[in-house]
């Protein structure tokens, strides 16, 4: 009975504190939260093989249902493909500001 | 009759529980194709929590192969043992690839590994309503997200469709407004609806839920766990 009692009283806590956690998660966006599809972050961008100028396709190393990708995330994948396939890459990220970033083949760690 | 009832309702529970252990497993492997981020054929998408490194292939399989057992026990009954298997097996997950929905499924098997939900009886109740208030919670705040995102405006909707799912019909922004007012009207319904009428608010839950898993097959998962808990609202006569 009393350890009954106890975990009623534990799970009344973790409620209370989890409608405190998702309050905060409402005005600090970095905290994870029940945020399914409040926003999608789907910044258009390039990726070029410096060697060739070509583009690259860049959807072919992402996995093939994404929603959401930060400049950070694209800034790795970027780096991602420099190491994969032993090139030097140009990111261009088309937001405000834009941004453009290269990798050597000594900045991916080749 | 009504015990027979009595323990349908908690079988459909730990069935469509079970079920979810299964969709995800298939998510992993057809829709996110996580086996190809493990070997280093794609970019590790969505980073894990604990700031844990990939880890090889043979993890991912561990992660499967426990996925599996849990979804065993717990469509056999054996609740407890299922629910503690799925928590190692979540906090594997979580560590490799975030997701909201595994989150979900963690608190969900954390909950049975302490408490089983158990047939009718009142000192099992508070395993019961901790979580219903996990849908309720998952709902209100969703819905809150909405409307303070960019979703209130159409904007994410109109993504979704147009970049992401690349529906091939033109639709206009008005119509991605009203749909985006009603999906947050029905997050913000379905907990009262619930509450007030189980049985309506189920077939809601359902309804929407199917629906969001047809448009997205990776959120599978996460639909059978809201249906699941949804039922948790039923009386045990009702199911």
């Amino acid at each position: 009975m009393a350890v009954s009692h106890f975990k009623k009283i534990l799970f009344k806590t973790i409620v209370i504190l989890q409608i405190a956690y998702l309050m905060l998660s409402l005005f600090i966006p970095p905290m994870p939260g029940w945020k399914m599809f409040a926003t999608l972050e789907l910044t258009p961008f390039n990726i070029t093989n410096l060697n060739t100028g070509l583009v690259i396709d860049a959807n072919k190393y992402m996995v093939p249902v994404y929603y959401t990708v930060s400049n950070d995330h694209l800034l790795e994948l970027a780096q991602f493909i420099c190491r994969k396939e032993k090139i030097p890459v140009k990111i261009e990220i088309l937001a405000s500001p834009k941004i453009v970033k290269e990798y050597s083949k000594n900045d991916c760690g080749i | 009759m009504t015990a027979v009832f009595k323990k349908i309702n908690l079988n459909y529970f730990y069935n469509v529980l079970a079920l979810a252990i299964l969709a995800r497993i298939y998510s992993d492997i057809f829709v996110l194709h996580r086996w190809q981020i493990h070997t280093g054929e794609l970019f590790p998408y969505r980073q894990g929590l604990l700031f844990l490194p990939l880890l090889p292939p043979v993890f991912l399989i561990l992660e499967w192969v426990t996925s599996l057992a849990a979804c065993y026990f717990l469509a056999n009954g054996r609740v407890r043992l299922g629910a503690g298997i799925a928590v190692g097996s979540y906090f594997l997950s979580l560590s490799q690839m975030y997701q909201n929905q595994k989150v979900l499924l963690l608190i969900v098997f954390a909950t049975l590994l302490i408490k089983p939900v158990t047939r009718g009886v009142a000192q099992e109740y508070s395993t019961k309503d901790f979580l219903k208030w996990q849908i309720i919670l998952v709902y209100f705040f969703s819905a809150l997200h909405k409307i303070l995102g960019k979703f209130s405006t159409g904007e994410t909707l109109k993504d979704l469709f147009e970049k992401v799912l690349q529906f091939p019909y033109p639709i206009t922004q008005k119509i991605y407004l009203i749909a985006a007012w009603i999906v947050i009207m029905v997050e913000l319904i379905a907990p009262l609806l619930l509450l007030l009428k189980p049985r309506a608010g189920v077939v809601l839950v359902i309804a929407l839920h199917i629906g969001l898993a047809i448009v997205m097959p990776d959120i599978l998962a996460f639909s059978l766990v809201m249906i699941a808990l949804s039922m948790l609202f039923l009386k045990e006569s009702e199911a």
